[in-house]
């Protein structure tokens, strides 16, 4: 079965976040700027995860983490790809808000990065890229690139992406309680053409990882995309948490 | 009443081994700790405890939960009281009653056993965000599961006490009877005994008599490739400690731990589980680095067979003779332990019982090991120098990003190698708690322009000079691009011209000398525009103006050393290199009072 391979030592999970840090996440949403809403969401999951590696005193090195931050330049935050432990020994970065939003720049950094290590990777989780914007592209169109990494892959399954769209401009319906929401599906309608580039950009949800949203008290349907409408730091944090639902070993 | 008590020590191996024969009832048992665990030396979170007296045997076998606070913890509680409690407990009542009362037991063991939790010192966790973590799980608790056996000569009774997923098989003359006996239970992941909550879910209780097995078998959720095997209580110890041994190549490599008792005399015992021949002997030279292994010859013996089982790995050899001459390097530091069989004409012989051989330590293996023992205990935390930036990227993959080596998880190697230092530009700021030096260089930027005007202030105070304010100039020297600049609170409060790059659109900068011009949203604007001009494509959706662009404030009317009629103004000064030298983080640009060519 696809992307049921379990986090573990042996076969770690690589996680790549591309967070988009363009000036317009400056502006505030819910009493606070939408960067630290984001940012929130990162170190709860973060925290999430090393509460899931700890056994006893011991981070498991289960889960590898990159992470970019863009706007009109590409920043390995990390250097590279670090393990959780590592990450968490590091602690969960401030990011600052920058310029533009060159969304085709952070895609060429993942792909370039998934070459260099998905050879070493081929029993490991299919790698995860969740990408976390809040505004149209500025450079290239990213979808190309998108494409192409999302037809890369291991043993496991192709790689995954993810897309945390900050706006409130993407669904006609409101979403009420996020617990209830079924996610976006090939018929929702979405209210931008950018919207629906990033729902091309998206890939669909695999059941190992819905089973585990189902766990976190999320009800996304079989089918959805793995994109979500960040319009509230509850759906920010449910798009976060999708990003982790690798199965890992117990 | 005499009791004897046998408790598995977590921090070590213990074999697969059988119990002493003062034990009213024949038992074996074992317990090896994760790959992980093992590697990073901690506490395996299983956990046997077996107490018995003369007539009497009570037996818990625990599983921390991994994801609970110490799983550890409660597995050594749990089944050192549990045990001790079951072998004073009096079964002659009937099943709803022993149910309420172990109930009652455990519920009341969480409440005092919660104290300890929240006592359990986290002072020399590292990292603070670990700790954090683990105090989140201190919340929830520590938690395992279980499985408990009561034996009772006197009444011939058998209870049998659970609640999670270790396992609990029954056999009687050779075929499992397990269904039949426990037909309508059940062993669920989720639930558990909790330091915070008690007995999650529900306490399994079963209650019948001795005569309905002869073997029972209970081992963890790390041993569960033993599921599929029908007769494996029928197997040697050195059997079940191959299987142990497999568990830790599997991806999901977690602690184990087993327990078998049988209630068959001992002439009736399965041969491979009991049978065993005395164990070898090891003799080593006091300058050679060969030990040899000898045990008693047999003239019926054709060839033997040697293991060596240690945490970490099983190896099997096959000798001639009854002595084998082994480099010592060849076993593991940690010591192993050795046993051996014979092969005759008519099969195999039972294996010998185990034998603990630790070859000596030279002084260089001492300090190898002081180096690991230190880099384990540091691994969680190592320094980082500083964040990186990835090469920029020009449309295509960076080349530089090809120089990385990637990492391997064939066993080769788990760790990535460092990357070359490349130009350490911070993208980002690392948390700190470094106020104080925004606070002092705020304070020292405040003095600067506090200073300016005191120099070039005079003029603009000249009542017959028209103040006015028409535009802002970007003075040609201010770089298009500036980094990422976080503001503390301290800075935008005590730098003026950073707090008006915040809110160019709606404030007047407290560094307009003259203070009434209150018409400076214009120039903001005239900036913006300038810089959409320069762009790449402005179809940037992002609905906030640039917040980091730097503007100026100027006042007309002064003229330079030559006569050029100029503006005073505010010259933005990108101190990022300075400030990267200095504190390794960006920290807020700066500005200085100038005379601009109109």
């Amino acid at each position: 079965m696809p992307y049921e391979t379990l986090a573990s030592s042996q076969t770690p999970a690589l996680i790549i976040y591309a967070l988009d840090v363009s000036g317009s996440m400056s502006t505030f949403m819910a009493g606070k700027r939408r960067i630290d809403i984001v940012m929130e969401a990162l170190s709860a999951t973060l925290q999430q995860i090393v509460f899931r590696c700890t056994k006893g005193q011991q981070i498991s090195q289960r889960y590898m983490i990159a992470m970019f931050a863009y706007s009109d330049q590409v920043y390995d935050i990390l250097g590279g790809v670090r393990y959780i432990d590592e990450v968490a020994s590091l602690g969960v970065p401030e990011l600052n808000t920058m310029r533009s939003t060159a969304t085709d720049l952070v895609f060429l950094a993942v792909e370039d990065l998934l070459q260099n290590y998905l050879p070493s990777l081929q029993y490991c989780p299919a790698p995860l890229v969740c990408h976390m914007t809040d505004g149209e592209y500025t450079g290239q169109d990213p979808e190309p690139i998108a494409q192409r990494i999302m037809a890369m892959g291991n043993y496991d399954g192709n790689v995954l992406i993810e897309n945390i769209f900050v706006s409130d401009n993407i669904l006609s319906d409101p979403i009420y309680d996020p617990g209830e929401w079924p996610g976006i599906h090939d018929h929702t309608n979405l209210r931008t053409k950018y919207a629906a580039k990033l729902q091309r950009m998206s890939s669909r949800i695999p059941e190992s990882y819905r089973v585990m949203m189902a766990e976190s008290g999320y009800a996304i349907q079989p089918g959805a995309y793995m994109m979500l409408p960040g319009n509230s730091p509850d759906l920010i944090q449910m798009g976060f948490v999708m990003s982790m639902s690798t199965p890992v070993a117990q | 009443m005499n009791v004897e008590v046998l408790q598995t020590d977590q921090k070590k191996k213990t074999p697969v081994s059988n119990g002493p024969k003062t034990a009213p009832y024949f038992f074996r048992f074992g317990l090896d700790r994760s790959r992980d665990t093992q590697k990073s030396d901690q506490s395996s979170q299983d956990c046997i405890s077996i107490q018995w007296t003369a007539t009497r045997l009570s037996a818990t076998l625990c599983d921390g939960v991994s994801q609970s606070f110490f799983g550890e913890l409660a597995a050594a509680e749990l089944s050192n009281k549990l045990s001790q409690f079951l072998l004073a407990l009096p079964i002659e009542s009937d099943a709803a009653f022993l149910h309420d009362t172990i109930r009652a037991f455990l519920d009341n063991l969480s409440s005092t056993f919660s104290r300890t939790v929240e006592e359990y010192s986290l002072d020399n966790i590292e990292p603070a965000f670990l700790r954090s973590v683990l105090e989140k799980k201190r919340y929830l608790g520590s938690e395992a599961v279980f499985t408990s056996v009561l034996l009772d000569k006197t009444t011939n009774l058998t209870l049998l006490v659970w609640a999670g997923d270790c396992r609990l098989r029954l056999w009687l003359r050779d075929e499992e009877v397990t269904k039949e006996l426990l037909s309508t239970e059940t062993f669920l992941t989720q639930e558990r005994w909790s330091s915070s909550k008690g007995i999650i879910g529900d306490l399994h209780l079963a209650l019948f008599p001795v005569s309905s097995f002869d073997t029972i078998m209970s081992y963890s959720d790390g041993l569960s490739l033993l599921d599929e095997k029908s007769h494996v209580f029928q197997e040697s110890n050195i059997a079940i400690e191959h299987y142990v041994s497999q568990t830790k190549s599997f991806a999901s490599s977690d602690d184990v731990s087993f327990l078998q008792i049988s209630t068959l005399p001992s002439e009736k015992l399965p041969l491979g589980s009991t049978a065993q021949l005395p164990e070898l002997r090891v003799t080593e030279g006091h300058a050679s680095d060969f030990v040899h292994l000898q045990w008693q010859n047999s003239a019926l013996v054709q060839s033997w067979e040697v293991v060596a089982n240690s945490e970490t790995g099983f190896a099997k050899l096959t000798a001639s003779k009854n002595i084998v001459k082994v480099p010592k390097t060849e076993i593991a530091s940690e010591g192993a332990w050795l046993a051996y069989r014979g092969k005759t004409n008519g099969g195999f012989t039972p294996w010998s019982s185990w034998k603990f051989y630790q070859p000596p330590r030279s002084a260089q293996q001492i300090e190898t090991e002081k180096s690991k023992q230190n880099a384990i205990l540091s691994r969680t935390q190592p320094p980082l120098k500083a964040y990186r930036q990835l090469p920029q990227i020009n449309g295509t993959t960076s080349s530089a990003a090809g120089s990385y080596r990637a990492p391997s998880f064939s066993g080769a190697s788990n760790h990535y190698p460092e990357r070359p230092q490349t130009q350490q530009v911070p993208p980002v700021s690392a948390p700190s708690d470094r106020a104080w030096q925004f606070a002092l260089l705020a304070l020292l930027v405040g003095i600067f322009i506090l200073g300016s005007f005191m120099i070039f202030g005079g003029k603009g105070e000249e009542p017959e000079v028209p103040l006015a304010v028409p535009q802002i100039h970007r003075p040609s020297n201010v770089p298009s691009f500036n980094p990422p600049i976080k503001d503390t609170p301290a800075a935008a409060e005590t730098q003026p011209t950073d707090a008006a790059f915040e809110n160019a659109d709606t404030e007047t900068p407290a560094t307009d000398s003259a203070g009434e011009n209150a018409d400076t949203e214009t120039p903001a604007t005239d900036i913006t525009k300038e810089n959409e001009a320069t762009e790449a494509p402005a179809t940037d959706s992002d609905e906030a103006t640039d917040m980091t662009e730097t503007i100026t404030h100027s006042v007309t009317g002064e003229t330079d050393d030559s006569g050029t009629k100029c503006h005073l103004g505010i010259k933005p000064i990108n101190v990022f290199d300075l400030q990267r030298t200095l504190f390794s983080r960006p920290i807020i640009m700066r500005s200085e009072i100038c005379l601009f060519p109109e």
